[in-house]
């Protein structure tokens, strides 16, 4: 039984982003027999750091265009050629990010959309087991608390339950 | 494995469809067909197309319509318009909107379309992108 990756936002940006940790998630995508898995949350999220960068003048918007075109060519929810397949935030994963919150966030400091990142992996429907790539560290604990595996690129660490 | 371009024409004449499908298909395109503007948005809606061929003059919903729509919604396709004869103000106000190029059908030289949409579908490079992003400063990061 082969695996599945599920990206946060901070692993999809080490694809494109030289940073701690870049080499691992971009060896893990090359070599992943399927797509790799990212959400429209992973995706949102990414869109917001890029405007971020605008806001500060560290990018110009035809810059944040190309940028954002590239990560939409290089995902699809119908192209068994793209590196990314966007899955669709299953049904009840709101509800489930508030009982992580709930459960969860007194103890690690996890923000709203770590919850909904949680969510969206626990309730995604798949044949194989699927595997949450972070370096968030309280993101790991939490997700070891819900048996869910793990595999920080910064350290190269998997975890598997 | 290298990824095929996917390539909408709507066109309500069926000749222009068949022609055009045909050309783009024996280059190695991914093409899709559609015959009317409503259908053409149904598609452009869902099925992450790199560029569509859009006649301008189509019943119902016409290819400039349909350009306003694409640039409404946000829909991450690259348009080429094709007008008639003396449809100059008609292709003026679709690359106004943002649409890709345009191109007289009747004279139209499929090399030259064919150079317009391998143009329109190329996206940055991914070392171009991390060249970028890479002039961001650590604490920014």
């Amino acid at each position: 039984m082969s695996s599945l990756y599920y990206l946060d936002t901070n692993a999809l940006w080490k694809f494109y982003q030289d940073q701690t940790g870049d080499v691992n998630v971009r060896r893990l995508v090359a070599r992943s027999p399927s797509q790799v898995l990212i959400s429209p949350l992973t995706m949102l999220e990414f869109f917001g750091v890029l405007m971020k960068y605008y806001r500060k003048r560290l990018i110009k918007r035809k810059q944040i265009h190309a940028i954002a075109k590239r990560l939409r060519r290089d995902s699809a929810i119908d192209n068994v050629h793209r590196p990314f397949r966007v899955v669709q935030i299953p049904d009840g994963s709101f509800r489930q990010a508030q009982s992580i919150l709930l459960q969860d966030a007194s103890r690690y400091s996890i923000q709203t959309n770590d919850a909904l990142h949680l969510a969206i992996v626990l309730k995604l429907n798949t044949a194989d087991p699927v595997v949450l790539v972070t370096a968030d560290g309280s993101l790991q604990n939490t997700a070891q608390r819900r048996g869910i595996d793990w595999y920080n690129p910064e350290t190269n660490i998997p975890k598997a339950y | 494995m290298e990824r095929k371009i996917k390539l909408l024409i709507v066109d309500d004449e069926s000749e222009i469809r068949a022609t055009f499908g045909e050309f783009f298909e024996k280059r190695g395109f991914d093409v899709e067909l559609a015959s009317d503007g409503e259908e053409g948005l149904g598609k452009l809606r869902e099925g992450e197309f790199d560029v569509a061929i859009v006649d301008i003059r189509m019943p119902g919903m016409d290819g400039g319509e349909l350009a306003r729509h694409v640039v409404e919604e946000g829909i991450d396709t690259s348009l080429i318009i094709l007008t008639g004869h003396g449809e100059k103000q008609d292709a003026i106000k679709a690359i106004n909107l943002g649409v890709g190029g345009w191109f007289e059908k009747a004279t139209v030289e499929m090399d030259d379309l064919l150079q317009k949409v391998n143009e329109l579908a190329q996206v940055i490079p991914l070392d171009e992108v991390r060249r970028i992003l890479s002039a961001i400063p650590e604490e920014e990061r």
